[in-house]
């Protein structure tokens, strides 16, 4: 009897041992011997692991589903091939594969995406589909879909996924937060300043090592000086200037932190970043180069000048720039060659240009990424529709990236995007290409991730930094004033 | 002493009260931004300034000092292509031109006393004959004219479909008609002389132009105006009746030309602001009418340029601006 019992209890084990065996087969090696849907072994373990829009979901092709998408209406066009024209050849494509789905698309202005998302995920009321700087404050409000299950590590057979080495790692990095990627990246776009090579070579600056090693307070410092010496006499209105920033609101500024490895006003627990001699040092070494002469008088005005100064040869670097400075590039070199420029333009060479770091810290770019989010509209969709939006978002990404880096200044996240774009860009030279490349991926990409501290950060921006810099361009603060201000202001308890 | 100085004073008095006041009429006439009009439904009489047409309208005869303008020079040529003329078309109304006149009053059996009138020139021309058919009942649509100055074309237009053509006069080279988009704001049923049987206003915002008839419709296919565009008195009525105000027109030519010397922003008005909004809109940038205003829409757009190039979006145009326009 006993015997007997072991016996039965000897079968149950083996069997069970073997489904265990047969089931981490399946789920790990070989997947596609089980047809796919919700009861595949490895859509069970998605879901015991948190995620319930995975590969495996079960589309209805004889249900109707609309997705809503969301992004941004560049003023760009390629031979009248515009973005709408994009987004509907994806859509086309798209609906190709899934013929019961309906998009409807939203083009927002540019720079607008980033608030209206914001009060869309306040009211809970989001799109399925958001293409927008990346925000990670969004991922707290539980309505961002995880697309991990959609990202392997190498190529698969049974489902679509896309190895995550196609990916430049630091953008992955950029959208993960605890061990989850809640978007697909799209592309990226490094900050940073433009100089002009000629002068700054005159100067004494070794301008491709500066693009490829980044440079330091002090070496600014040193050009101006030498522009300084060999303009010795020169009248005011022929002199060529070291540096000619922007002076509105904190946009200098931020740069200067951002390479200093302060982006960030405020950390994520709310204590003050921009305080002390990491501040002090950014706000001096402007104050220095002021003293010497190396901006145009009036310093509060300068920006105003910033491409008269920089294209007629008379300012050595210009800052900050965004991805659309390259663009303005090639515009103006066409207008040149064609002779369209009314009394004609000296011939400038233009670079893109790191931000300078303190003396003794390390260069690193400052970058932002621009990324599809998937979200879930509460009520209205569920993990079937999150499916189709993750696939329409994946599209959407890639093909924004390769259209916008064929017009701006911007990197495809994923590798196999580039050698195509970059023989589209208005880039123009080897050394600026290696330079925005080394940029994304040694790059940081700086937010708030909560939106409490998001807000916070803004009020402080808008209310408290940008007043102080204006005052401080007008010469009317010190740099330890400044810092003294700010703290004050921070430890206020209202401010909490 | 004092009984004369007061006798002077009264005198001055009754002179000044005999001159006629000005009106606005006149004084603005061809210049300015009209104001807000009151609609007067009844016979669309409105008051507002008029185009450099309407200087057009003054008589003309022989004077000490002979008179001047593009009015004279239009009669030498009319008188040259009808035969009574034979001197230099230079603008100047001399002796030739007056004994020009008289003989082409002899010939039309007017009394020759060589005063240029509104029936003199009406006399002096036949116009060209309309071959266009007749408009039936107007599909649902919106109504717009499209004004070609190269073609010298009017196009009513309901939706897309091309209602009617009319053949049109428009500004000489150096008045000309003002390339751009703007609307119809206020008409005139009667406005009479140089501007016809009818006048229809256009929110051009440098100066008061718009589509009007005329007492020379010979000029009609020619650049004859000063800058409105002319059309054949029966035309215009039957314009007048067709398009209504806030119609939009479309005048289109070459491209607004000139250089932008001042620092724009929203609320300025002229010619540079319709620069601007050209060359805005060559770069993809969406600024609505091409109407010299710099109202929100332009704002929107230079913002949108700002932000794409990465500037400031501070909605001022300045040198940056015009350097990212190609304009510098």
């Amino acid at each position: 009897m006993r015997k007997k019992a072991l016996k039965v209890a000897f079968m149950v084990l083996v069997t069970l041992l073997s489904g265990i065996a047969i089931f981490t087969i399946v789920v790990f090696n070989r997947p596609e011997l089980i047809p796919p849907g919700p009861y595949h072994p490895r859509a069970l373990l998605s879901e015991l692991l948190g995620y319930h829009v995975h590969p495996w979901v079960r589309i209805d092709p004889t249900k109707q589903y609309t997705l809503k998408v969301w992004s941004t209406r560049w003023p760009i066009f390629q031979d009248g091939y515009g973005y709408d024209d994009l987004i509907e050849e994806v859509i086309e494509d798209f609906q190709k594969i899934y013929p019961n789905v309906s998009v409807e698309y939203v083009l927002l202005p540019l720079g607008e995406i980033e608030e209206a998302i914001e009060k869309a995920v306040d009211n809970s009321t989001p799109p399925n589909i958001c293409m927008a700087p990346f925000d990670p404050s969004l991922v707290e409000s539980g309505l961002v879909v995880p697309i991990n299950m959609f990202i392997c590590d190498k190529p698969r057979k049974d489902i679509r996924a896309t190895p995550a080495t196609d990916f430049e790692l630091s953008s992955l990095g950029f959208v993960s937060l605890a061990n989850r990627i809640w978007a697909w990246p799209s592309w990226m776009a490094v900050k940073c300043w433009a100089g002009n090579a000629e002068v700054l070579r005159e100067a004494g600056i070794d301008v491709e090592r500066v693009m490829l090693y980044g440079w330091t307070y002090e070496d600014i410092l040193s050009m101006v000086d030498a522009l300084r010496i060999r303009q010795a006499g020169v009248e005011e209105q022929y002199r060529t200037y070291g540096l000619v920033l922007d002076t509105t609101s904190t946009n200098t500024l931020d740069t200067l932190m951002e390479a200093a490895g302060r982006g960030l006003v405020l950390s994520p627990d709310g204590s003050l970043m921009w305080q002390g001699d990491t501040l002090k040092s950014s706000l001096s070494f402007l104050q220095r180069i002021r003293l010497e002469k190396g901006f145009p008088e009036p310093a509060h005005m300068m920006s105003e000048r910033m491409l008269e100064l920089f294209w007629t040869g008379r300012a050595a670097v210009i800052g900050p720039v965004g991805p659309g400075f390259l663009r303005h590039v090639r515009e103006r070199h066409e207008k040149m060659s064609g002779n369209h420029l009314a009394g004609g333009a000296e011939a400038v060479e233009p670079i893109l240009l790191p931000v300078p770091h303190p003396v003794g810290g390390t260069s690193s770019a400052c970058v932002t990424l621009n990324a599809a989010v998937v979200f879930t509209c509460p009520g209205t969709s569920g993990a079937d529709t999150a499916y189709l939006a993750v696939r329409l978002a994946e599209a959407l990404a890639r093909k924004e990236a390769l259209w916008l880096a064929g017009e701006l200044s911007v990197v495809p996240a994923r590798y196999e995007d580039r050698p195509h774009t970059f023989s589209l860009t208005p880039v123009p030279d080897g050394a600026t290409r290696r330079f925005l490349a080394e940029a994304v991926a040694s790059g940081r990409m700086f937010r708030n991730l909560s939106s409490a501290t998001k807000e916070k950060e803004r009020f402080l921006r808008e209310h408290v930094i940008s007043p102080m810099m204006t005052e401080f361009w007008q010469g009317t603060i010190s740099p330890d004033e400044f810092d003294r201000r700010l703290s004050a202001v921070t430890s206020l308890s209202g401010f909490e | 002493m004092s009984l004369r100085f007061v006798w002077g004073v009264v005198v001055f008095l009754v002179i000044v009260s005999a001159i006629p006041p000005f009106s606005l009429h006149l004084i603005d006439s061809g210049g300015g931004f009209p104001g807000p009009v009151e609609a007067n439904p009844s016979n669309y009489r409105i008051i507002v300034p008029k185009c450099q047409c309407g200087a057009t309208y003054r008589s003309l005869c022989l004077t000490h000092p002979h008179l001047r303008g593009h009015d004279v020079a239009e009669l030498q040529e009319r008188l040259l292509t009808l035969g009574f003329f034979e001197g230099k078309v230079d603008g100047i109304f001399g002796i030739s031109t007056d004994s020009a006149v008289r003989e082409f009053q002899k010939a039309v059996n007017m009394e020759p006393t060589g005063l240029v009138t509104d029936l003199v020139w009406l006399r002096m021309g036949t116009g060209p004959s309309r071959t266009l058919p007749a408009i039936a009942d107007l599909p649902p649509g919106e109504r717009r004219i499209v004004v070609d100055v190269n073609t010298l074309v009017l196009t009513f237009y309901v939706g897309d479909e091309i209602i009617k053509r009319y053949p049109i006069a428009i500004g000489k080279w150096h008045t000309p008609t003002p390339v751009g988009e703007f609307v119809i704001i206020d008409k005139d049923y009667a406005p009479g002389g140089a501007f016809g049987t009818r006048w229809m206003g256009l929110n051009v915002p440098w100066g008061g132009y718009g589509i009007h008839g005329t007492n020379k419709p010979w000029s009609i296919g020619s650049a004859a105006s000063a800058g409105c565009i002319r059309m054949l008195n029966e035309d215009v009525e039957e314009l007048f009746e067709l398009a209504p105000i806030k119609t939009r027109v479309e005048i289109i030519g070459e491209e607004p030309k000139g250089d932008i010397t001042r620092n724009l922003r929203m609320g300025d008005t002229g010619h540079d602001v319709q620069v601007l909004q050209y060359y805005l809109r060559r770069g993809a940038f969406d600024t609505g009418p091409l109407d010299g205003r710099f109202g929100p829409r332009v704002d929107a757009a230079v913002r949108e340029m700002q932000k794409l190039y990465g500037f400031p979006p501070t909605g001022r145009v300045g040198l940056n601006e015009l350097y990212l326009l190609g304009l510098r």
